[in-house]
């Protein structure tokens, strides 16, 4: 187990590395102007200049980069132009917004995957709700981000539209997650607010991680339900229920748990749309904005948490993957 | 069941003189040194306040911090007069001498708005309600950069003293504020809200709402929808022009005259390098062509390269109007292609403009394509011509109404947003010799000239003066708006019925 987890950082720090390469030359390639964007558009060129010097943006490209991974190593991600603070202190204010979107959207997903595929499993001519699952998830996600606050918020006023939580319902805790905040500070209403802030935009992204986990966790059911081990569970006389959770659905698990790893992935690409259609303070709303303003750091900040967060979660899910089915450890 | 205990749990409780509104992205800061951007002034001119602003409704100058001035007849000093009473958000009085550490560090280069203060010889307070500037030469706009909505406006000694740090107190000022306006910073949390709280010691007027609630709402979908449904009270900017005239009831529309002048920048390195494929161009896009389909009523033919607010022209630019003589300089010339850049801040009103040109331009045979420019990449265009596109459309914001203001940032060699690099040492020569003028019949009268060259010159191209339109609740009354302050209203004045 040692050794696996000693290779996975070992491949965490291989991607970052790489990934800062690639994105600092894209940089070059894209005329922008970081100098100009903190300046303002009016700014003389001569207080721009000044600046670009002052940034150190007038040195060759190997240098910047270096003294970037020096500083990288030293736990500092320079200065965002688009918020002016440290990119460090961006990333500790905005990263908890999206991470509990995901880790709702992840557990709403896998839920209704569930929901799905146990059904199918135990009695595959029953294809309702996977059908209205599938349905939903055919939609493009901008269209369910459109249609859903529609629906609940402006036509029936059950659910709030956009935002992470009302003014009046806010009490700064010591996480940045506002649902475990307001358990720590025991803030039920504001526990209850977040929890509706959260439903719209967690369904959004979670409906396309519900069809994919679902589909996968039924047809390896189904391919489990053929096996010997479970004709004799049942011959043993155990309840269906029993069969399910304990042999059906151990042995079930490992297609469903990579899909919910590769789900990941598309969730960060999906987070820049749902985050802006529900106003969502978070880091894909960090990126637009640092996209707007040739804000590199910032842009190098959001890259390297995506990264740290995807891998972190396939080790998380191949340790559950190993630990579920000791061959694979 | 869950979902009713949700509904309950966010119903807010009723709002009582509290002003709701949105921005559509965050601010980097209140710093009135170092805030640059649009969204923000309207937070920014509560927070702090200047020597002089400009009226409501108005681009006259009246005192602000100062009750009264004088100018000295050879225009090198300025002497402002303070008015008693006035006092920082943390109840400490101000005199001169804040007003003088202020303006010092204002002119401090490494602040991006330094620029304001160029041209400054001394400044000194000769008693504590007496602060003078004295210019090394005369500058007739020096009134108006002081009046503008990014002029000085004074910070306290809690910032500039007491967490100067090592930066001057921008990164205290980052999140926090300590000016003298009636509106203090009460939260300031990224990418949500900002909460502005009334100053109960304000010097001035009292203001009518107790508490100014600012949220980030990046689509202006949603901010429609919240609007309709009253859970904000204005939009400030970016209502689509073409649902003006069907705001649902209850809502209300003040559009009024405004800086933003829609121009066309020609690339004269390229096939606008030809004369009469420049003059066929401009005869395709006359905007008289496409005005009233992408603004409505909101917009006019502009009067020259300054916004009507500025300079009044007498009439709209007559463009050339002989489309068959633009279908055969065209002809003449083989066939011509164009690329056609648009600002990308403004993208759905630029995108029209640029996808109306297209269609208008094929009318004379010329074939055009559109991209988005991204805002930190429209000054950069001017180190590679060739790759720049051929025109480009936006409408910018000049710093101040004075004309002076325009020319500085678009028409002069150098200057910031002159795209594509044009030179006219007689266009330079005239701006230079205009901005020594006083006499503002005069001035307007060198300055429109100076226009009319650029414009026969094919380099710019004016095309639309745009009002700036804010969409409101009914009720609210004294938006106190002025245009010179783009997308804004006033907090201070502005109240409901």
């Amino acid at each position: 187990m040692w050794l696996f987890l000693v290779r996975r950082i070992a491949a965490l720090g291989g991607v970052l590395l790489a990934m800062t390469v690639v994105l600092f030359a894209l940089q070059q390639l894209v005329p922008a102007d970081p100098a100009r964007a903190l300046m303002g558009p009016n700014a003389p060129n001569s207080l721009v200049e000044q600046k670009r010097k002052e940034m150190g943006l007038d040195r060759p490209m190997p240098v910047r980069y270096a003294r970037y991974l020096y500083q990288l190593a030293h736990g500092d991600l320079g200065q965002s132009i688009s918020t002016h603070q440290p990119v460090t202190q961006d990333l500790a204010h905005f990263a908890p917004a999206t991470l509990e979107l995901i880790a709702a959207a992840l557990l709403l997903g896998c839920l209704l995957g569930a929901a799905v595929a146990l059904p199918q499993a135990l009695r595959p001519s029953i294809g309702g709700l996977r059908l209205a699952l599938i349905g939903a998830a055919s939609v493009p996600i901008f269209l369910t981000g459109l249609l859903l606050p529609l629906l609940f918020w402006y036509q029936l006023g059950w659910l709030p539209g956009g935002g992470r939580i009302s003014p009046d319902n806010f009490h700064p805790g010591p996480t940045g997650f506002m649902t475990l905040d307001a358990i720590i500070t025991g803030q039920p209403r504001m526990l209850l607010d977040s929890l509706a802030h959260l439903v719209l935009p967690a369904v959004t992204l979670a409906l396309p991680i519900a069809v994919s986990v679902g589909r996968t966790l039924a047809s390896s059911l189904q391919e489990v339900y053929t096996q010997g081990y479970i004709r004799t569970a049942r011959a043993k006389g155990l309840s269906e229920g029993r069969v399910l959770i304990r042999h059906a659905l151990r042995n079930a698990a490992g297609p469903p748990l990579t899909m919910v790893s590769l789900q990941v992935a598309m969730i960060f690409s999906n987070i820049l749309i749902v985050e802006r259609l529900f106003a969502w303070p978070g880091l894909g709303s960090y990126m637009v904005q640092a996209f707007a303003s040739a804000d590199l750091p910032a842009v190098l900040g959001v890259a390297i948490v995506s990264a740290v967060t995807y891998l972190a979660v396939a080790a998380i899910v191949d340790i559950l993957r190993a630990l579920l089915d000791p061959r694979l450890g | 069941m869950l979902l009713v205990l949700l509904a309950l749990a966010v119903r807010a409780a009723p709002a009582e003189r509290v002003l709701r509104v949105a921005y559509n992205e965050d601010v980097a800061t209140f710093d009135p040194d170092d805030a640059i951007l649009l969204f923000g002034l309207d937070a920014v001119r509560v927070l702090y306040e200047g020597l002089v602003q400009y009226k409501p409704g108005t681009t006259e100058i009246a005192g602000w911090l100062a009750q009264r001035w004088s100018v000295s007849p050879d225009g090198l000093t300025y002497r402002f007069i303070l008015h008693d009473g006035v006092t920082f958000h943390d109840g400490r009085p101000m005199t001169s001498a804040d007003v003088l550490a202020y303006f010092k560090r204002r002119r401090h280069p490494t602040l991006p708005l330094s620029y304001f203060l160029d041209g400054v010889d001394s400044m000194s307070v000769p008693d504590p309600h007496t602060f003078i500037i004295k210019l090394k030469t005369p500058q007739p706009a020096f009134l108006d950069r002081l009046a503008s909505p990014w002029a000085p406006k004074v910070i306290g000694p809690a910032a500039l003293v007491e967490h100067a740090g090592g930066d001057l107190g921008v990164t205290w000022l980052n999140d926090h504020a300590d000016g003298t306006g009636p509106f203090m910073l009460a939260e300031m949390v990224r990418g949500q809200r900002y909460v502005l709280v009334r100053n109960a010691h304000y010097w001035g007027a009292r203001p009518y709402f107790d508490r100014i609630e600012i949220l980030i709402v990046p689509t202006m979908n949603q901010q429609m929808l919240m609007l309709q449904r009253g859970e904000l009270d204005i939009i400030e900017h970016g209502y689509p022009f073409d649902q003006l005239d069907k705001v649902p009831a209850g809502l209300k529309v003040d559009a009024h005259d405004a800086l933003g002048l829609e121009i066309a920048y020609f690339n004269r390195s390229k096939a606008l390098r030809n004369r009469a494929v420049r003059t066929a161009v401009i005869t395709a896009i006359n905007p008289a062509r496409w005005l009233h389909e992408v603004f409505g009523a909101f917009a006019t033919p502009a009067r020259s390269l300054y916004p009507k607010a500025m300079i009044r022209g007498p009439a709209p630019v007559v463009f050339p109007a002989d489309l068959e003589a633009a279908r055969r300089a065209i002809a003449a010339v083989g066939g011509v292609t164009l690329e056609i850049g648009y600002a990308d801040q403004e993208a759905p009103v630029q995108q029209r403009i640029a996808e109306f040109m297209v269609s208008l331009l094929k009318g004379i045979g010329v074939t055009a394509t559109v991209r988005s420019i991204p805002i930190d990449q429209e000054s950069s265009m001017v180190n590679d011509l060739q790759r720049a596109p051929d025109i480009f459309i936006a409408q910018d914001y000049p710093d101040s109404v004075h004309p002076a203001t325009q020319t500085g940032v678009f028409f002069e060699t150098g200057a910031a947003l002159n795209f594509f690099g044009y030179s006219n040492p007689t266009v330079d020569a005239l701006c230079a010799q205009a901005s020594r003028i006083t006499s503002i019949a005069e001035r307007d009268r060198q300055y429109l000239r100076i226009s009319d060259i650029l414009f026969a010159d094919g380099a710019f191209v004016p095309l639309a003066d745009i009002k700036d339109v804010i969409v409101y609740r009914a009720g609210l009354t004294d938006l106190g708006t002025r245009p010179a302050l783009p997308w804004a209203v006033d907090y201070g004045t502005i109240r409901r019925q």
